[in-house]
């Protein structure tokens, strides 16, 4: 099992939402995150007063699928979140030593 | 007991308990089929005096002497004492006995606790004598307030008798009021505990604001005050009306239910109803709906509307006890009051009336009590409040729509004062519902998620409140951008109106905000408002959910989305006006709406829309309606050609800028050249204007980094000098520049062969074939000499603050031909990319305008590369 991380843009949260669940992926934690990256946040002027805006706003998404889909679901998250310009995010897979159903004490991957 | 009983035959425990289990069980049964929830605890009481009954006969039959310990008796305490017995409620007993006889009790005692335990009821119990109990229970109020409920329930009355009687005295020593005032001063702190509010995600039906325990408090300070020993007597003592007494009871009565089923549900006692509850609560209650969400929220708001009512009632009882009197008259006697107002007086800091005849003799005198609580921000009095909600009927449609009435009512939002607290106060006695009666729809209306915690109606109270707070200047500032907004806007009266109704359509499921901008119009009528002031109050209502939305779901990097929005907002007034009301909304909704995450983005979108907005290109009424009307223009103009969805794919991704330089005509003919895409790599179209000195040019292409550069090295190596151009890239990647060019030489542009050859160097340029350096260097040489050096000296600006989108390069410098291939070219090898430019030739001198970004789609950042590119293309151009 791995668990599969990835920071993404607020707005793209819907597309990607929708994305995994065609490929069967059927639960997920989303949390409001902020932060940056080569993209350094920016400036905003109001009457000029400066609003500095260093940790940027972001989604991030976590799902633990088992190793044969890690690959797919991947592709499946950089593909929705996708915009070609700075800022898109980026995905971590980092493996999950074990998982279990709260409910029903079950195990592994039937537990995800 | 009597010797009736002792004449039974002894029974067995296992009789005793078959009997209890049995009792249980019809108990359940009962439940099930719809009891009543003030009868199903009488019923449990009674149930227990039974099995304590027997319980004591037992031990009585069991003993040597067939007699009871001297002066014992038992008594029922507390919830059990009241006969408020929920299924699982714990037993609370006190066992009394004379002095002197202290000792052997406990075998006793052990007779009737143990099987009690045994089969599995929690029970607590004192033993005592009657001076004890009271000296214990001076140390300690909830013991107090459990005797003051002591039920007789088996043995010696005498000794029962004497404690009532300890207890009698002892409260009569002048000690009512301090008690009764501790009552209410722990019901506050309770409430406090448990979310100071009726409305809470989870209510707890015992301790929290409107549970049981409210109900408790009035009862004991009635107890105390005036000896009452049934609920009957609380309208004896007009403590409630026999209208309220009604409405108290049946209240009591649906919260006593839902204790009961919560306690069945669990098995056990519990008094929460959690969230999870909740459904399985609406269902077992019988609330249908057409789905699960619509029952759980019908029975939410049947319980807030409950709840409500116990601690409005309960809280006026408490009141009633601790005042005397329910009159003012009774009151004061022979003093007269010192006024605040011509008829209202203060009665312990709160605002009370010296006549209660006034609202009779003057409807209108109602605006007064509000006025007075605007300019001093006390509480109202529970009479008062009682005045008010019982004659409501004088709140009419002639009321309602009166001069006198709506200047009133307004005044509240336009001059400053205690805005918050007067809503509250018309909230309570019933007064908002009536002057404004689409608030009777959401009254209790709750939305059934975990996200909205209150009613619509207390929701939109506290968004007003929040916009209060908010032009009370804190410092540091905690919102400094918002603080400073709600000084600049010029209407906050019509803002803070607006909060108070934003709501309203939500009575009639989604979509709320189209119901409720109707709702607005009709209420700002009815007030007499203008028709300005109308219009932005229905475009508050209308847009407020568009601008969270957007913020949080839309890419606020696209240029076109911010413009499209601030086509939408108009002007810069609205938009500070449409921000500070979403700032209110969420954080009026619940803990978790409105977070500092989510105020970048809002943030983030109203600067970027602001800026647009005052720069004002393209963004009055007239341009949207001009583009509405291109759009069906070519809609018409291309019908048969192409089909109507792919006609309108085109429209949206249209840029708005595009809008503002084609009409209808040219836009359907480049829409028809972009088809052509299928299949060519480029597609051309030209148009000679003999009587303006120059021929356009239009070229369609698949938009790829360096195109423009190709574009204007093609031309110029076909000899044609660029006279000005607008470039523009739509939606959809692909890219729509209009030339207009002079011939260099006498051939014609749409001559068979010039044209051909411009098509096909075009065409071999796309396609990779030719480079443009090649074409160029093929051209004749001659023509670079023919121009002299001119008198403007070459200048480039790059503003990076002009747009939020993109780097403006400005370059001024003498005209020339194949000038403009070279600034593109030289942009494209800085590795910046070309959205949008401006091209124009003013006698022989260049102003061009290009709107730029880097590689990855933003501004470029950063003083060395701003200042390189002003370099580089210096560099460039003073070649």
């Amino acid at each position: 099992m791995k668990k599969v991380e990835a920071i993404i843009k607020p707005f793209k949260l819907d597309e990607v939402k929708t994305a995994l669940s065609a490929v069967a992926v059927q639960g997920m934690t989303v949390t409001e995150v902020r932060g940056f990256g080569r993209q350094k946040g920016h400036k905003e002027v109001y009457r000029g007063a400066e609003y500095v805006v260093e940790l940027v706003p972001k989604i991030k998404i976590e799902v633990v699928v088992p190793d044969q889909t890690v690959t797919r679901v991947v592709e499946t998250i950089a593909k929705a979140a996708k915009t070609g310009k700075i800022g898109d995010g980026k995905i971590f897979v980092s493996p999950v030593e074990e998982a279990i159903r709260i409910r029903t004490s079950e195990r592994g991957e039937g537990a995800l | 007991m009597d010797m009736q009983a002792l004449d039974q035959a002894i029974e067995s425990l296992e009789d005793i308990e078959r009997f209890f289990r049995k009792g249980q069980e019809w108990l359940k049964k009962q439940h099930e089929e719809g009891m009543p929830g003030g009868e199903l605890c009488k019923s449990r009481s009674a149930l227990m005096d039974g099995v304590l009954g027997r319980l004591w006969n037992r031990a009585l039959v069991l003993r040597e002497d067939r007699k009871s310990p001297s002066g014992l008796s038992l008594q029922a305490v507390g919830g059990y004492g009241r006969e408020e017995l929920s299924p699982f409620s714990d037993i609370d007993l006190l066992f009394l006995h004379l002095p002197g006889n202290g000792k052997d009790l406990k075998e006793w005692t052990q007779a009737l606790l143990h099987p009690l335990w045994d089969w599995g009821l929690t029970v607590g119990y004192t033993v005592q004598t009657p001076k004890d109990s009271w000296r214990a229970s001076q140390k300690d109020l909830d013991l107090l307030l459990s005797f003051l409920d002591a039920r007789w329930v088996a043995g010696d009355r005498g000794t029962y008798l004497r404690f009532k009687e300890e207890f009698s005295r002892g409260l009569k020593s002048g000690k009512e009021k301090e008690v009764i005032l501790k009552i209410q001063q722990g019901a506050l702190s309770r409430h406090k505990k448990f979310g100071d509010s009726v409305f809470v995600l989870e209510p707890e039906v015992k301790e929290g604001k409107g549970g049981l325990r409210d109900y408790h408090a009035a009862f004991w300070a009635a107890e105390i005050k005036y000896h009452i020993r049934s609920t009957q007597e609380i309208t004896d003592y007009s403590l409630l009306s026999e209208r309220e007494w009604e409405t108290y009871s049946r209240a009591l009565g649906f919260l006593w239910r839902v204790r009961n089923q919560l306690h069945y549900a669990h098995g056990r006692r519990e008094d929460r109803l959690s969230f999870e509850d909740q459904e399985a609560m609406a269902r077992a209650l019988g609330y249908k709906g057409e789905d699960a969400f619509r029952s759980t929220e019908s029975f939410l708001k049947d319980y807030f509307n409950q709840a409500l009512q116990v601690h409005h009632l309960s809280w006026n009882m408490l009141e009633k006890c601790l005042n005397e009197a329910a009159s003012s008259a009774r009151i004061w006697g022979h003093k007269k009051p010192p006024e605040i107002a011509p008829g209202f007086f203060l009665y312990r800091g709160r605002l009370a009336l010296s006549d209660p005849s006034t609202f009779d003799r003057n409807p209108f005198s109602l605006w007064r009590s509000f006025e007075i609580i605007h300019r001093h921000g006390m509480e109202m009095s529970a009479t008062l409040k009682e005045a008010i909600s019982q004659r409501l009927d004088l709140v009419s449609e002639r009321f309602r729509i009166a001069q006198e009435s709506t200047r009133a009512f307004l005044s509240f939002f336009e001059q400053s004062g205690h805005l918050y607290q007067v809503l509250e106060e018309m909230h309570e006695t019933g007064f908002l519902r009536r002057f404004i009666p689409e608030f009777d729809r959401v009254h209790c209306h709750i939305q059934y998620d975990r996200y909205h915690l209150y009613p619509v109606d207390v929701h939109s109270l506290y968004a007003v409140q929040e916009l209060e707070n908010l032009e009370k200047k804190s410092s540091p500032p905690t919102w400094p951008l918002l603080e400073e907004l709600t000084k600049e806007i010029k209407d906050p009266g019509l803002l803070k109106l607006a909060a108070l109704i934003h709501d309203l359509g939500k009575a009639d499921g989604s979509p709320h905000a189209l119901l409720g901008e109707k709702i607005a119009e009709s209420i700002g009528t009815r007030l007499g408002l203008s028709i300005e002031r109308i219009d932005i109050l229905r475009f508050l209502v209308r847009e407020h959910l568009a601008f969270a939305e957007i913020a949080q779901r839309r890419d606020l990097n696209d240029e076109n989305l911010i413009f499209r929005f601030a086509q939408t907002m108009r002007d810069g007034e609205r938009l500070k006006m449409l921000y500070l009301l979403v700032f209110a909304d969420l954080r009026a909704v619940g803990p978790s709406a409105w977070t500092a995450w989510k105020d970048s983005l809002l943030r983030e979108l109203f600067i970027k829309t602001m800026h647009l907005l005052e720069k004002g290109e393209g963004l009055k009424k007239e341009d949207q309606e001009r583009v509405i009307g291109i759009q069906r223009e070519v809609m018409e103009l291309l019908r048969g050609q192409v089909l109507p969805p792919k006609i309108s794919d085109y429209l949206v991704n249209i840029p708005s800028r595009h809008y503002q330089v084609h009409d209808a005509r040219a836009i359907g003919r480049q829409i028809l050249m972009a088809e052509r895409l299928a299949d060519q790599v480029v597609v051309l179209d030209a148009e000679e204007k003999p009587e303006e000195g120059y021929d356009e040019i239009t070229v369609v292409a698949r938009d790829e980094p360096g195109l423009f550069a190709k574009f204007c090295g093609a031309m110029t190596a076909n000899l044609l000098n660029i006279l000005s151009a607008q470039i523009s890239t739509w939606e959809n990647g692909i890219a729509v520049d209009q030339f207009r060019v002079q011939s260099l030489i006498e051939e014609g542009l749409l001559q068979p062969r010039r044209w051909n050859k411009l098509q096909e160097d075009l065409k071999k340029v796309l396609e990779g074939k030719v480079a443009v350096t090649t074409l160029l260097q093929e051209m004749v040489p001659p023509l670079f000499h023919r121009y002299s050096p001119s008198r403007f000296t070459t200048r480039v600006e790059v503003d990076n603050s002009a747009s939020d989108f993109y780097t403006v390069v400005e370059v001024f410098t003498p005209d020339r031909p194949g000038l403009l291939y070279q600034i593109a070219h030289k942009i494209f090898e800085m590795g910046l990319n070309l959205w949008m430019a401006r091209i124009s030739t003013k006698v022989d001198q260049v102003v061009d305008v290009f709107y730029i970004q880097d590689l990855s789609g933003e501004k470029v950042e950063g003083e060395e590369k701003i200042s390189m590119i002003k370099r580089e293309l210096l560099e460039e151009l003073e070649r």
